[in-house]
């Protein structure tokens, strides 16, 4: 019997997977614009950010991969909770160096918003989401179940795309929403 | 059993939906806010130019108590708000006011000026509930800095030099007089001036 923490992980999985998976292709498809970030963002020297790039891809993509196949999904998880915990160092650095208004290429897309608690909350959920689904073991369901979970994960990755959108919106000097 | 995951899938794919939807409704708001040309105050001619020290004074307001108009006071900044009860625009400005008083007090100090009666602008203060912000009345003070229009305002910067000032009509004009102070730009006509040139030695 299939449990709902079982479901939910494998929900949660494939959401994670496929917000690697198009963060590793929405950073190969801007490579120039990702060049920039390693150098001014992650600190890599510019001879070495090409490397440093096609390893932080890599690296997404085999996450990814990992993460939706159940015998790997703990592996894919540990590997994103790692990365998710890097990005969250290095927006942390960057705010703490008092470099809110870095580019972090943490948003699909040009960002009005500079760096701050919203990016620090959303990589710690993630980082903690990808530690949780590490935590539960995987169970083989039926067909309507894989349904469930990859229709979740789309649910959730379309969910998390409006939220991106949103907090990417210039914030209001007021206050007065978010 | 069937029926449950039935509409389980649909409720999901319901969601992807609503997902999808909010995402091309916020990214479709960001596509408007870089298209539409900025908000800001229009600046009139005046005596006094960005950057010049402004005239100091010390008025009496409403409430009797002492207010120090321009000069270094103390590395806060002031904004002079001129409004009129007559005025029903300044009416509908006072909510965006309120907020900025909320926002920059940390750097900022508002102070509402007009000229005229005493007993109407005192009337004015109550009906309003304007009772925080200093209330001075001085027709001299309107004329040093060439207020022709309300309502309109003056922000003097914490050396006392006019940081930016302008025709304030919607939250976006006041607002728009921080963000000059902020980044050097004294006002709209020169912020569009400047991106026009950008534009141009770009090519766009």
């Amino acid at each position: 019997m299939i449990e709902t923490g079982q479901v939910l992980a494998a929900q949660l999985a494939v959401f994670q997977a496929l917000l690697l998976a198009a963060s590793a292709v929405h950073k190969a498809s801007t490579w120039s614009r990702s060049l920039g970030v390693m150098r001014q963002f992650g600190g890599v020297p510019g001879s070495l950010a090409p490397t440093a790039l096609g390893t932080v891809i890599a690296s997404e993509l085999v996450a990814a991969l990992l993460l939706l196949v159940p015998a790997y999904r703990t592996a894919g998880a540990i590997l994103a909770a790692a990365l998710w915990t890097v990005y969250l160092a290095l927006i942390l650095r960057a705010i703490l160096q008092n470099r809110r208004d870095l580019e972090c290429g943490c948003s699909f897309g040009p960002s009005s918003r500079p760096l701050g608690a919203f990016q620090l909350l959303r990589n710690g959920a993630l980082s903690a989401m990808a530690v949780g689904i590490a935590g539960v073991s995987t169970v083989a369901g039926g067909v309507s179940v894989e349904l469930s979970q990859v229709l979740g994960g789309l649910a959730l990755l379309a969910l998390y795309g409006a939220l991106d959108q949103v907090m990417a919106l210039q914030p209001l000097r007021s206050g007065e929403l978010l | 059993m069937s029926f449950i995951i039935a509409s389980q899938v649909v409720l999901w794919i319901g969601l992807i939906v609503l997902g999808v939807v909010c995402m091309a409704l916020a990214r479709q708001i960001g596509v408007l806010h870089q298209r539409i040309a900025p908000a800001g105050a229009l600046t009139l001619k005046q005596p006094l130019k960005v950057g010049d020290p402004t005239p100091e004074m010390t008025l009496t307001a409403l409430d009797g108590s002492s207010v120090q108009i321009g000069g270094a006071r103390g590395g806060r900044s002031q904004l002079l708000l001129f409004l009129s009860p007559d005025c029903e625009i300044c009416g509908a400005l006072l909510p965006a006011l309120r907020s900025a008083h909320g926002a920059e007090r940390n750097w900022l100090d508002i102070i509402l000026a007009s000229d005229g009666e005493s007993g109407k602008h005192a009337e004015f203060v109550r009906e309003k509930s304007l009772g925080k912000f200093p209330y001075v009345l001085s027709e001299h003070l309107g004329r040093s800095y060439g207020v022709a229009k309300l309502p309109y305002a003056v922000l003097i910067d914490e050396a006392g030099n006019l940081s930016s000032t302008g025709l304030v009509n919607t939250r976006e004009h006041l607002e728009s007089l921080f963000v000059a102070k902020e980044t050097g730009v004294s006002n709209i006509q020169q912020f569009l001036s400047q991106r026009g040139q950008r534009r141009a030695s770009s090519g766009e």
